[in-house]
């Protein structure tokens, strides 16, 4: 079998999905996978444990060729061409597009294979996707983050990869990386080390050098045994010289570790704990089981691309505009998300997860919780990403939330293999509350659980009444007052949703055919169709989870206090 | 052909020979061969992975000798407007490399691009992936010439990209001919967006239409 990956993004998004490579190698074990990256990516592939070949995607060549007036016009078309019959010569089983960019579908639609799953651009411009959870993932870029799944569990749960449970490292560290290492190793001499990533590739990301330093002194200063690593490529040795040296001056034991990614790797998995903004390291962090502390700034959107490691911990600021939008720079007149982030406050935290100590660290985030918000990613108990806040309280809202993207789960895998796991599903929700919420009492439960049903019965209720309209509207979807009408009673129903956690997704749904007033009659009728038809399978998926877990808890209550 | 008038011959203060148009040396008249290497480090730069280049001006030669000596795997013609620049270069060419000065590929001349498109060797040429490359001390004394000849060369005006067509049938099959001569009257060059409005009814599924269509996506 012959499987051909794309991943047209930065190399942070190919290190983060090397779990899921790694994955699929351990699914495919005899298969030749090959792997379609940018060229500036190129340089992870000695990691890439899981991959046959890295196919080389020279956009930036081809960008030149296109726009210089100086470059021959038809090169980037000659070398576009030759690339794509090298890949169709390789008569791929499989083409997976782990990107979700029109430039990725349009390359995919090239792409002979039996089978493709990712977003391929139809003839028309149209994207297919091949899977529920593809079609979600280029949805959901609307979506609240609270309301999205990680990426590695999307291509996981695309792939059919969740039952995967590969023991081997999701990368590999190669010579060239171990001596890197060793130099850096050498100016530890017997201490333990901590890497900091101070730097990221956006300006906006950045969190200011001035701070790293005083964190950086803080934490040395209740952990005078232990090194500091600064990690920097060899472009940004400059620019971080001035940190090391401030250190340095105030007698903290730091060193600059100029490495490779694959230096950088190995000297990860030498290292007890990688303090780092939104970056690749974090990744590499996340595959040398290396403890993380990230830190959150500016567009950064832990929901979706945060370290994929089972414990690793965020910082997020409190600012009101974060996270902002990507590739658009600051309208702050001072970066006020990073200057929200007090270094103590990192500091402090970063010591508590240095030292393991969970429960102390709920007390440092209750401390600072006007300035940061503490995450820390658990990857066990529902068996996808989630990264609850450390202080969060029994509400509404939060429990909402919870069920809420475990009925999406189920939604998005199928109906068929919804009512095979609604039972395990269930049971890991169950455990789940009991863990976050210990102190909740046996009445607040119940009366949560009641009134989520209770408005669950009243969606399911609507439902039935927009039924009965799409059946008198199925003859008469051309007439524009009929139509007007029908959707201001989704209107009406779509504000209600607003005000509960639990359906508050539902409302996304409907703001796609509520606010189409673009496409024919028929094509609008069919969409509306499909959405009533969406609400009213995930309302079903709601109710059954409520209901089952209402009973597991009464058994509960039953034999112990909840 | 021959466009240039006041052509001398003088040597450098380094004794190599050079030529001195209208009394403006277009060499370094104190070391030709320095400056040809310094010029050459560039440009191998800028021809990246490409094993065929194409030469902007004659020069005195020297810069084609620097370059063949960075590196001897490349085909390089040239492209001299003046006869006589052209044959004085011819004439260092074979003096550096007695054995075989073919190693420093063809002088065309050519005043003016319509004297090109019939020319067996620089379609030759056009149909590998090339750079074009300009000498330096040409494009300041020639700049409309070399302005010229470069968007020709590199398929950016209405006859080159004819040209360039011919040697893609392929493609060219997939174009609507009345928009393609309505292009004649465009005045800006042949972009992206001109090849989008070429495309036929029939061609917008077909694997070419599909392939420019990821181009777009990295311009526009």
């Amino acid at each position: 079998m012959k499987i051909l990956v794309v991943s047209l993004l930065r190399v942070g998004d190919v290190l983060m999905s090397a779990g899921v490579l790694r994955d699929l190698r351990a699914k495919h074990p005899e298969a030749q996978i090959d792997l379609l990256v940018n060229s500036q990516c190129a340089s992870v592939a000695p990691l890439l444990a899981s991959i046959n070949n890295v196919i080389e995607f020279d956009r930036h060549g081809l960008q030149r060729g296109l726009g210089e007036a100086s470059a021959p016009f038809f090169e980037s078309y000659e070398k576009l061409s030759g690339l794509l019959d090298r890949i169709e010569g390789e008569n791929y089983d499989l083409a997976i597009n782990l990107t979700q960019n029109r430039l990725s579908g349009w390359l995919m639609g090239l792409i002979e294979a039996r089978e493709r799953r990712g977003l391929v651009m139809d003839n028309d411009g149209r994207g297919v996707f091949g899977s529920n959870w593809f079609r979600y993932m280029n949805q959901q870029i609307d979506l609240e983050s609270s309301e999205v799944f990680h990426y590695n569990d999307i291509f996981r749960y695309a792939l059919g990869l969740e039952s995967v449970h590969s023991q081997q490292p999701a990368l590999q560290e190669t010579e060239r990386g171990r001596a890197e290492a060793d130099t850096c190793l050498a100016q530890a001499g017997d201490r333990k080390i901590v890497c900091v990533q101070a730097l990221s590739s956006d300006i906006k990301k950045d969190w200011g050098l001035d701070r790293f330093a005083k964190m950086i002194a803080a934490f040395s200063a209740r952990h005078p045994d232990v090194a500091i690593a600064i990690l920097a490529a060899p472009f940004e040795k400059e620019k971080l010289r001035p940190l090391v040296s401030a250190l340095s001056e105030q007698g903290v034991p730091a060193f600059m570790a100029v490495t490779s990614f694959e230096g950088a790797y190995s000297l990860l998995k030498n290292s007890e704990l990688l303090i780092s903004l939104d970056t690749s390291l974090k990744h590499l962090a996340a595959a040398a089981g290396t403890k993380i502390l990230e830190i959150c700034v500016g567009s950064s959107d832990p929901y979706r691309t945060g370290a994929d490691a089972h414990g690793a911990v965020i910082i997020r600021s409190k600012e009101s505009c974060a996270p902002c939008v990507h590739s658009s720079p600051c309208h702050r007149d001072h970066h006020a998300c990073a200057k929200r982030i007090p270094s103590e406050a990192v500091a402090s935290i970063a010591s508590e997860v240095f030292e393991n100590r969970k429960f102390q660290l709920k007390t440092v985030a209750e401390a600072f919780e006007n300035e940061i918000e503490v995450l820390r990613v658990d990857r066990k108990s529902l068996g996808f990403w989630i990264a609850p806040n450390v202080t969060e309280m029994l509400s509404e809202a939060a429990v909402g939330r919870w069920l809420d993207l475990v009925c999406r789960k189920i939604w998005l895998q199928g109906s068929r293999t919804a009512l095979e796991t609604i039972g395990t599903e269930m049971m890991r929700l169950t455990a789940f509350f009991r863990a976050t919420y210990p102190t909740a009492a046996d009445y607040e439960w119940k009366h949560l659980l009641e009134d989520f049903e209770r408005r669950g019965m009243e969606v399911e209720g609507r439902i039935n009444g927009f039924k009965a309209g799409i059946r008198y509207l199925h003859g008469n979807y051309e007439d524009a007052n009929k139509m007007k009408e029908f959707v201001r009673n989704l209107m009406t129903f779509r504000e209600k949703m607003r005000a509960s956690p639990l359906f508050a997704s539902f409302r996304r749904s409907l703001d796609a055919v509520i606010e189409d007033d673009i496409s024919p009659a028929f094509t609008r009728f069919r969409h509306i169709t499909e959405t009533v038809g969406e609400i009213e399978t995930r309302t079903k998926i709601h109710l059954r989870i409520l209901r089952a877990i209402g009973n597991q808890m009464d058994d509960a209550m039953s034999a112990e206090p909840l | 052909m021959n466009e240039m008038s006041g052509v001398t011959r003088e040597l450098a203060r380094n004794g190599q020979p050079i030529v001195k148009i209208d009394g403006r040396s277009i060499v370094s008249s104190f070391d030709p061969m320095k400056e040809a290497k310094a010029w050459a480090e560039s440009a191998v730069k800028e021809i990246a992975d490409r094993d065929t280049v194409i030469v902007l001006g004659a020069g005195c030669g020297y810069h084609l000798i620097a370059l063949h000596e960075l590196r001897p795997s490349l085909n390089i013609l040239t492209i001299e407007a003046s006869d006589e620049i052209a044959t004085f270069a011819r004439e260092q060419l074979a003096s550096n490399n007695e054995v075989d000065p073919r190693v420093y590929g063809e002088i065309l001349v050519a005043a003016r691009p319509i004297e090109l498109t019939e020319n067996l060797l620089l379609r030759d040429f056009m149909a590998n992936r090339y750079a074009v490359v300009t000498h330096a001390g040409l494009a300041q004394m020639r700049a409309e010439w070399t302005q010229e000849m470069a968007k020709f060369l590199t398929g950016r005006d209405y006859l080159s990209f004819l040209l360039q067509l011919r040697m893609r049938p392929e493609l060219h099959a997939l174009f609507d001919e009345e928009k393609i001569a309505q292009l004649q009257m465009q005045s800006g060059p042949i972009s992206i967006l001109t090849i989008r409005s070429l495309f036929s009814a029939q061609a917008q599924s077909s694997r070419e239409r599909r392939l420019w269509r990821v181009l777009e996506e990295l311009i526009v």
